[in-house]
């Protein structure tokens, strides 16, 4: 696979900018890895690739991707996205599991996927660290990190962590919902304590949970919290405003309609399913406009997969917002713009302007058009999948 | 190395993000995200277009209270079922397709809009299950041994469930209800999903019995086998085990009054004794192609009548499934190479089962989600299916030739069975306008309009 970095044009293409209105006819020139021109005279002498009649948009974001830490196919081996030793292991690092041989991942390059946040299991409250890629060609990890963005950290509250540690009768566990609030407050304080400890003449020796925790408290890390039901919502904000920390993003959200007044006063955002609902009790009350009254509210909604299948079709993730009420430039916001101030990338990635990195994704038709498909891919100007030249990507392990 | 690349940078930027969060929480909400705020809920419509926005009284079935309806409808593109197109309309009397086609001019004008017959999912568990993680919802599994025969899900179908009307919202209006579990779970019901009682709500019982092939078949259940070597083993043991007792010798003697009863056959021998006499199918699941080939050679040395469900890589064998005849229930995405039975799964497995000449009825999302069946035809069209196939195997053309049932194809005679969507009902754009079912509307409202409209704006 050709990884170009010198400067080509994709021409005559309709660029679906997501920052600004829809640009037929339209130009983008890429050189050095970041778009340097959308529209305008082409410079003398650059490559150009015809993309007449097709669309271009930004590549997708996803901030629900569970792709290389329970790796395909799934089974016993490849379990590595849940520490459930603890409620809380803030310590552990998706990235120290991730496979990028995992079969799923060209899969989603294929589907115009070029960002995803990987995200730990919530089997835990404070289930570990985030590892924010780029899906670039890689056989380790370390090349496809997005090296600009802010650490996250997943969260989770309801019924995970009380089912997980719930059958446990132990002191250190938890049965209920009160129950992990009290956790929540506890690793809390007991993180407040250590950050002024550290900082006395006498430190106390460094400790991997409470260093995260305490980044946490001193907004260095961003909050991704796994919660469904609005009272679960109300009560973590409640410890939130208590102890100075901001929840950056719900996931999953699917009450999030009830109190979205909630999330609009704090700036936090949601990411999730356009219709998925109804796996369990906390899940029951989800309805496919949750979305977009959310949306409506002035609140960013990200689209989320939580599915290395569901992430192949992103762009029919995002229709099926529309068929429940989003506007097609918020179900495509939500997709790339929204994830990417989510994330804290968007000056990077997200809209296809000059300035930004050069992720992008070519389609033969609307991309919210169900049969439409995903031609090329490009990671950093790099052309990461060319259906011309693959096919249909239906790699296995 | 880029770890230490990573954490250069992200020391650059924490500053800002610091900042950042610092003015979210001391400012009003949207410092860090700009957006038009319409904290009112904004103007979202309700999800039911007219004319479902009314409140007209329903059912406990979901029946829109009224009888058998009487209607026209004119200037519509016209999805036929077999994969034929009509621009014109439709004639209903008393729940009845009287007449279709261009000859249709009065009536309401759908200005373009399409007529189909509806969405028919190949196989879930729609009706017995609610909330997956609560056990107390559970119906679908008996799963007291690894072979359950005569167990039928009509015995356990809540017509109340929550997730019908869900269904039938994006134009779902019937599918394959099927038990799971163990190597034979039981016997599916083919389920219209509207109707207060089961039986109203049952369009075909005993639609077939349920056996796992490959792995699925395999387990901890009593008397369950642990290898394919035991599922095709135990298999041909409760087929032979189960023969069909020979015709009556008019040669033999006489016996004594006593022996002249009947022998009372167990209601699991009698399941067995239909199967074997072609009068029960059996729904043989397997998704690697060599789990694929043995359900077929399975079928064909015991003469059954059989259907095959799943066929993730059937693909490889796409010739052998063509040459038996058989119909396949397929899942066009849910099956990915994500399990080691499935490897090979690929998003052209029905463009190529098609190309082969197999006949498939799709099966859609799990019974949450059927509503992506449309969703799922949509993609295989998008990997070379064409669009007429498409059609016939979620609309019901395909189900209905399998099993006879009365849906699927719109023509003079059948009960009218259809729905109306605003486009093209395939794209996940499109919302589902009006739905019928046997003939008789059936309302678009849910648990979740419920919701929407309870939320919409806060209080």
């Amino acid at each position: 696979m050709p990884l170009s970095s010198t400067a080509f044009a994709i021409v005559h293409a309709t660029v679906l900018t997501i920052s600004g209105p829809p640009l037929s006819d339209t130009a983008v020139v890429v050189d050095g890895g970041r778009i340097v021109q959308v529209g305008g005279t082409l410079p003398a002498g650059v490559t150009t690739l015809d993309a007449t009649g097709q669309f271009l948009t930004p590549g997708f974001i996803d901030l629900h991707s569970h792709m290389g830490v329970y790796a395909w196919p799934g089974g016993n081996g490849s379990n590595d996205g849940n520490e459930a030793v603890e409620p809380f292991t803030p310590r552990v690092r998706a990235l120290d599991s991730f496979d990028p041989e995992d079969p799923a991942i060209p899969r989603a390059r294929a589907g115009g996927i070029t960002t995803i946040q990987v995200l730990p299991g919530s089997a835990n409250m404070m289930g570990g660290q985030a590892a924010i890629l780029k899906l670039r060609l890689a056989r380790t990890v370390d090349p496809m990190v997005f090296a600009e963005a802010p650490r996250a950290i997943k969260m989770a509250c309801g019924e995970n962590p009380k089912r997980v540690y719930g059958n446990v009768i132990d002191d250190d566990q938890v049965q209920t919902r009160m129950g992990e609030i009290a956790i929540l407050r506890q690793e809390f304080l007991r993180a407040r304590e250590y950050a002024t400890a550290r900082a006395s003449k006498s430190p106390p020796p460094r400790d991997l949970d409470l260093d995260v925790v305490a980044d946490v408290l001193a907004g260095k890390v961003r909050v991704n919290l796994h919660c469904y039901r609005s009272h679960d919502i109300a009560d973590w904000f409640r410890v939130a405003d208590e102890f100075g920390f901001r929840i950056v993003t719900i996931h999953h959200a699917l009450e999030t309609y009830k109190v979205r007044d909630l999330l609009a006063a704090r700036g936090t955002g949601i990411a999730t399913w356009p219709d998925w609902w109804g796996f369990k009790q906390e899940a029951f009350d989800g309805i496919p406009e949750g979305a977009a009254l959310v949306s409506n509210a002035g609140v960013p909604v990200a689209t989320h997969s939580d599915s290395a299948s569901h992430i192949q079709r992103f762009n029919i993730e995002a229709a099926k917002m529309v068929r429940y009420g989003m506007t097609e430039a918020d179900a495509l916001e939500s997709i790339t713009l929204d994830p990417a101030r989510l994330l804290g990338v968007d000056t990077y990635v997200g809209s296809v302007e000059a300035g930004k990195q050069a992720d992008l994704a070519l389609w033969d038709k609307h991309p919210l058009d169900g049969t439409s498909r995903c031609q090329k891919t490009w990671i950093d100007g790099a052309l990461v999948y060319d259906r011309a030249v693959e096919g249909t990507p239906n790699g296995r392990r | 190395m880029a770890v230490d690349k990573e954490g250069e940078s992200r020391r650059q930027l924490l500053a800002g993000f610091g900042a950042l969060a610092a003015t979210a929480a001391a400012s009003p909400a949207h410092a860090a995200f700009p957006k038009e705020v319409q904290t009112s809920g904004g103007t979202l419509t309700s999800p039911l277009g007219a004319p479902n926005a009314d409140n007209r009284p329903t059912d406990r079935g979901g029946f829109i209270v009224g009888g058998e309806a009487t209607f026209t409808l004119r200037n519509a593109r016209i999805l036929v079922g077999d994969g034929t197109e009509l621009v014109g309309g439709i004639r209903i009397e008393r729940g009845e397709i009287v007449e279709v086609g261009p000859g249709v001019t009065t009536g309401e004008d759908l200005a373009g809009a399409v007529v189909f017959p509806g969405f028919f999912d190949g196989g879930s568990t729609i009706g017995l299950v609610e909330i997956d993680l609560e056990a107390a919802t559970h119906d679908e599994s008996e799963s007291v041994d690894a072979v359950v025969t005569a167990a039928r899900i009509e015995d356990a179908y809540n017509t109340d469930s929550a997730l019908i009307p869900v269904a039938r919202r994006q134009g779902v209006l019937g599918g394959l209800v099927l038990p799971t579990g163990g190597l034979v779970s039981g016997q599916g019901a083919w389920m219209r999903f509207a109707g207060e009682r089961v039986v109203e709500a049952t369009m075909l019982g005993a639609a077939g019995l349920v056996i796992h092939f490959g792995h699925g078949g395999t387990g901890a259940l009593p008397n369950q086998p642990k290898s394919r070597m035991g599922v095709a083993l135990k298999l041909r043991e409760l087929i032979e085990a189960n023969k069909a007792p020979d015709p009556p010798d008019p040669k033999a003697k006489k016996k004594k009054a006593d022996d002249d009863k009947p022998e009372e056959l167990t209601r699991s021998q009698k399941a067995w004794h239909a199967v074997r006499a072609r009068e029960l199918k059996v729904i043989l699941e397997a998704n690697r192609a060599d789990d694929i080939l043995s359900a077929i050679a399975f079928a064909r040395e015991f003469s059954l009548d059989a259907v095959l469900g799943g066929c993730a890589e059937g693909h490889l064998v796409a010739g052998d499934i063509a040459a038996s005849g058989f119909t396949v229930l397929l899942a066009p995405t849910s099956t990915q190479p994500s399990d080691w039975e499935t490897l090979n799964a690929a998003y052209e497995n029905p463009a190529r089962l098609h190309a082969a000449g197999v006949r498939f009825v799709f099966r859609g999302g799990g019974p949450h989600n059927l509503r992506e069946l449309p969703t799922e035809a949509c993609i295989a069209v998008a990997n070379g299916l064409p669009y007429s196939a498409a059609i016939a195997a979620a609309c019901g053309h395909n189900a209905a030739a399998t099993w006879s049932l009365p849906i699927g194809t719109l023509k003079v005679g059948r009960p009218a069975t259809l729905a109306t969507a605003e486009a093209d009902p395939l794209q996940p754009r499109t919302r589902i306008r009006r739905a019928w079912i046997a003939g008789r509307e059936v309302s678009l409202r849910s648990r979740q309009t419920t919701l929407f409209e309870r939320f919409r704006t806060l209080w």
